[in-house]
């Protein structure tokens, strides 16, 4: 006996040939968007973490520009004033809530907050005139914004 | 499973109708939700283009020497003058609330010729300097300004979308006459709810609305494409660079000021 489909299976069958074709238009759309969303937010991300260490680095603390203090000595940043003097500023500069950060200047780290990732994350290179085991240093600012 | 019963040659059971119905009520469900998700790709494409506009212009402006200070020769990136603001930026105030005021902002207006031509064509290059050290009750210290830009009207999608409402405006009596009518029943319900002003409101509404038919208005759409306004207005929420950038403003007694930059752009295509 030949088998014959029914109205309503054809009806079924259509709308799911309709939706899965629907999907297969949608999603290759929706992940390029979501490429953009991503590649602007690194973007945003990646420029406003430069200017925050740009903008730090010439800030003055104890009448020296931070990244003298980094340059010649880095383990002040270690110290309780420091501390609170980098939190302050790092606030000021980002003007929204900040969560937590990493300040690394060659082997000293000062921490704030137990981030396991950062979003914003920025590097320099500095003059290290009295460091004898190389003249070219490193810092590191990493942080997380309160979402 | 068959609904599908023929009780005599060419009669169809009731709810063998309804099921087929219902199917295809579905399928044009998805199929409007397909549209408008299509509709939101397309903008969010467009939203994303100017958000990077807005990111890049942000840093060519802290590197420029108009505003930026300078040293030796060299451009100080991110360090901006106060005095170079002063004399490139029309507007400044000291307690600027970006919602309230904007409308101040508008008569802002920055030669080109002071900024070195930096900004978008077909653009509205909204540019504020926010001093952070600087702030009262009210708000912080700000310069503020929109960059004039060469503008094109040619063949833009507004352009075309408002030429199309222009070739669909009927001059007609008959339109004239169902405008009319639009017009009165709103003022009579108008002025039911809020006397004179409320007759002049439900005037204005009766009249707007039935300056084009609905069909009008899709026929431009399908033709003309949905102008960008209205679809980064349906689609899109705050866009990250509002956020601004961290600069600092050195003053002229040597002293340097925490502030941000904030350019936010308005393209037309």
């Amino acid at each position: 006996m030949k088998a014959q489909l029914a109205p309503l299976d054809i009806a079924v069958i259509s709308l799911v040939l309709f939706v899965g074709l629907l999907l297969l238009a949608l999603i290759p759309a929706h992940l390029v968007t979501r490429n953009l969303a991503i590649t602007t937010k690194i973007t945003y991300t990646s420029n406003e973490a430069d200017l925050t260490l740009l903008t730090l680095l010439s800030t003055s603390y104890n009448g020296r520009t931070l990244y003298s203090v980094f340059s010649a000595s880095p383990f002040e940043i270690k110290s309780e004033n420091f501390k609170n003097f980098f939190t302050s500023q790092l606030n000021k500069t980002l003007a929204y809530k900040l969560k937590c950060y990493s300040l690394i200047v060659d082997k000293e780290e000062l921490k704030l907050g137990g981030c396991s990732s950062y979003d914003y994350r920025a590097a320099y290179p500095i003059f290290k005139p009295y460091n004898p085991a190389g003249l070219i240093g490193k810092v590191e600012l990493a942080y997380q914004k309160v979402s | 499973m068959h609904f599908l019963q023929e009780r005599s040659k060419g009669s169809v059971e009731v709810n063998v109708i309804i099921t087929g119905l219902f199917a295809i009520g579905v399928m044009v469900f998805i199929y409007y939700i397909f549209l408008v998700k299509v509709v939101e790709i397309r903008s969010m494409v467009d939203e994303y283009g100017t958000e990077r506009h807005a990111i890049n212009l942000a840093n060519a402006l802290i590197s420029n020497r108009a505003i930026a200070c300078e040293d030796l020769g060299i451009v100080q990136r991110g360090i901006l003058d106060k005095q170079k603001l002063d004399g490139v930026f029309n507007f400044s105030d000291d307690s600027f609330r970006r919602k309230e005021e904007v409308l101040t902002l508008l008569t802002a207006w920055i030669d080109e010729s002071k900024l070195g031509n930096l900004s978008y064509p077909n653009t509205l290059n909204f540019v504020f300097i926010v001093d952070l050290d600087n702030c009262n009750a009210k708000g912080c210290y700000t310069w503020g300004g929109i960059l004039t830009s060469p503008i094109s009207l040619g063949n833009t999608q507004t352009v075309s979308f408002l030429k199309c409402l222009q070739d669909t405006f009927d001059m007609s009596g008959g339109a004239w006459i169902k405008r009319i009518g639009a017009c009165g029943a709103g003022a009579i319900i108008g002025g039911y709810i809020g006397g004179p002003i409320g007759a002049a409101i439900g005037c204005a509404i009766g009249f707007t609305s039935t300056l084009w038919s609905s069909d009008d208005l899709q026929q431009c759409f399908q033709k003309a494409g949905m102008p960008q306004f209205f679809k980064e207005w349906f689609a899109t929420g705050t866009p990250i660079s509002h956020q601004g950038l961290p600069v600092l403003i050195r003053y002229p007694d040597g002293s340097l000021h925490t502030g941000r930059i904030i350019v936010s752009l308005l393209e037309w295509y």
